[in-house]
């Protein structure tokens, strides 16, 4: 079932979209975790998540294996969710709200226990979402600040100064 | 060649119908109206403003009604219910609007000037060449312009502010400030930002070419970032203020008035003690300087 | 609980980023105090279960038929999706004067610098902007003389302010913050565009 991963890329490189589809049944769990958590809001992580593979498909040509795939997929989705966030903050929509919590309750690997995950993702949901977004790229997702600046544009000094409020935030949100 | 209907956005609406090749184009002066209509209200209701050119005030009260008083030129129209109103005029007015303290006030101009006062709901104001005034606690302002100037005063929740070639001037206590302008200048007095206890806790002034001045106080735990391509970035701060500062200039020079710390190549980083405010300021070719209250 | 000028050294303690001599000072520190060495848990804590949390979290609904769809179809791009969808209905009812789009440079929509980061948000802002110039070009003067000449005059401007940052960018590729400037200054040439796009309805 699974098939070389390398040849997949390669064939879908080449326009075969069953190739890019089961590169989409590989991924998205990955992708959609990253813009839910980024977004707070599963509406818009759908939204995310279908621009960030259209884009990749439309992109792929220029990717020339210099990465892994899967780093490059998730560094296209964080540009593709900071472009976003951005435009609409310009209009002043609010982008921050969870409207289906529900969305953090669906089953899913990785072990843990279950109810402890669930308050930190509901407080990972409720920070700012500045605070959010840089917590979920350096604690989730294991990004540096370095790569954090380069992908969203704020400088390293604010990425630090954004991560340390959130894990406060957070530390006082979970002790109570 | 159809000469076009003059469209809302511009200066007075002489309404002409099409007006044939050769015919000579007479516009008639448009009819005078006089506005004095009041309707119940809901406390937290909508209200929406449409007046290309004139004045419009808004005015918050503790009635729960609307009232619309004014003169112009062409013609008014208000339609809505007891939670959602709209007043529009076509031509130029002066219009005086109160409404209940705490309505949604969305307001779109072009030329006319749009003030303010007494309201602690959310304000959406636009405007192209019109000057934007706010007074008063509201909880969340949206105010745009072209040229227009936008100033506020009081203390709002949460402000963005955006201009073209508007000054910018945002004076009280805010909790989360945005102002960004292409060619204006931006002025922050933050006297009293630590009123209430909580301080700012964000801010981001940002300009191309105007200049960008914060004076005032930070509050522990804010983030503010100065950005400019080519204007001059001048903080006041009180000497005893803490915070971290990261300062970057690509062409142009820093002067810190703060501490004895100095600039290197561009660059200059220092704190005034740990875990207080987080100060970031940037420019391409503008000018950086630190002054100590 | 945490001493409070100690914040952002415990979090970079934690993190493993403070240098040998600092770390030593806050060793001697949390030797003698239960309120930050408390905190330090609580970090430590809050960073594992972070790095815990599943990876991936399958999405409310299947996904690939409406990427299939766009992709099919060779859907243009709509990375700023709501926010575009306004000015092109706009497009068709507005209108800006020709000297203004002869200022403009010339597109270069289909020449994509390659790879993803902070070049790929580049060519984004590149695009929009160039997308929306032709979405205002038309016929026919709506825009008051007045209103005109001051979208000419900052498009000036900002044209400049990008042509300068972009100079200095390629004299210093690898710089961070230039990249910074640059995506700030294309920015503010695109929130320029949606003006004249918004001052002419």
């Amino acid at each position: 079932m699974q098939a070389d991963p390398s040849d997949l890329i390669e064939r879908a490189q080449r326009g075969d979209p069953a190739a890019f589809e089961a590169l989409y049944r590989a991924h998205v769990g990955r992708v959609y975790a990253l813009c839910l958590r980024l977004t707070a809001d599963a509406a818009r992580a759908e939204e995310f998540t279908q621009d960030a593979f259209v884009r990749a498909w439309e992109r792929l040509a220029s990717f020339r294996g210099e990465s892994a795939f899967s780093s490059w997929l998730y560094r296209l989705t964080v540009n593709v969710v900071f472009l976003g966030q951005r435009a609409s903050r310009r209009r002043g929509l609010r982008v921050f709200t969870t409207d289906d919590p529900a969305a953090l309750e669906r089953p899913r690997d990785g072990p843990g226990v279950p109810g402890a995950q669930l308050d930190l993702e509901r407080a990972v949901a409720a920070l700012p979402p500045g605070a959010r977004e840089v917590f979920v790229l350096h604690d989730v997702e294991g990004y540096r600040h370095q790569e954090i600046a380069e992908l969203t544009g704020i400088a390293v000094g604010t990425s630090k100064a954004q991560l340390f409020r959130a894990r406060r935030l957070l530390r006082e949100a979970l002790s109570r | 060649m159809t000469r076009h209907i003059a469209c809302l956005g511009l200066g007075l609406g002489s309404a002409l119908g099409a007006v044939g090749p050769g015919a000579a184009a007479q516009a008639r002066p448009a009819p005078i109206i006089r506005i004095e209509q009041r309707w119940p209200f809901a406390a937290d209701g909508s209200v929406r403003i449409v007046n290309p050119a004139g004045r419009i005030r808004v005015i918050g009260w503790d009635v729960d009604t609307v009232a619309v008083s004014g003169h112009g030129a062409g013609a008014f129209a208000a339609d809505g219910n007891g939670s959602v109103r709209k007043l529009v005029v076509t031509g130029r007015a002066d219009l005086e609007v109160h409404l209940p303290r705490g309505a949604r006030v969305w307001v779109k101009s072009a030329a006319a000037d749009i003030d303010v006062v007494g309201v602690d709901g959310t304000l959406d104001l636009n405007s192209v060449s019109g000057a934007i005034q706010v007074v008063g606690t509201p909880v969340d302002v949206t105010a745009e312009t072209m040229d227009g100037r936008v100033e506020l005063a009081g203390g709002t929740g949460r402000a963005r502010v955006k201009t073209v070639s508007g000054s910018i001037l945002l004076r009280g206590a805010s909790v989360d400030l945005g102002a960004s302008t292409l060619s204006g200048t931006i002025v922050v007095r933050a006297a009293g930002w630590q009123r209430g206890g909580t301080g700012v806790q964000r801010g981001t002034f940002e300009s191309v070419t105007g200049d960008v001045r914060f004076d005032g106080e930070l509050g522990r735990g804010g983030i503010v970032e100065l950005e400019s391509q080519s204007g001059a970035i001048h903080l006041r701060v009180p000497g005893t203020t803490v915070a971290d500062f990261d300062l970057l200039t690509i062409g142009g020079s820093i002067a810190n008035g703060l501490t004895s710390d100095a600039p290197q190549r561009g660059t200059l980083r220092f704190a005034t003690g740990a875990g207080g405010a987080q100060v970031t300021i940037r420019s391409f070719k503008g000018s950086i300087s630190l002054e100590a209250k | 609980m945490m001493c409070a000028d100690m914040e952002v050294q415990l979090n970079e303690y934690v993190d493993g980023t403070l240098r040998v001599a600092q770390r030593a000072t806050v060793d001697a520190h949390l030797a003698g105090c239960a309120g930050c060495r408390a905190a330090v848990a609580e970090l430590r804590a809050l960073v594992a279960g972070a790095a815990a949390l599943p990876k991936s979290i399958e999405p409310g609904r299947d996904l690939w038929a409406p990427i299939d769809a766009r992709i099919v179809q060779g859907a243009t791009r709509n990375v700023q999706r709501p926010f575009w969808r306004g000015a092109l209905a706009a497009a068709a009812t507005l209108v800006i004067g020709f000297a203004i789009y002869r200022l403009l440079p010339p597109s270069t929509v289909h020449d994509h610098p390659e790879g993803t980061g902070w070049v790929a948000v580049q060519a984004e802002y590149e695009q929009a902007a160039d997308e929306l110039t032709r979405a205002l070009a038309f016929e026919h003067d709506r825009l008051a003389p007045a209103t005109v000449a001051l979208i000419e005059r900052n498009l000036a401007i900002i044209d400049a302010a990008i042509r300068e940052s972009r100079d200095a960018l390629a004299r210093d590729p690898g710089n961070v913050e230039l990249r910074g400037l640059f995506a700030a200054a294309s920015r503010h040439k695109v929130e320029l565009l949606r003006w004249a796009t918004r001052a002419a309805t």
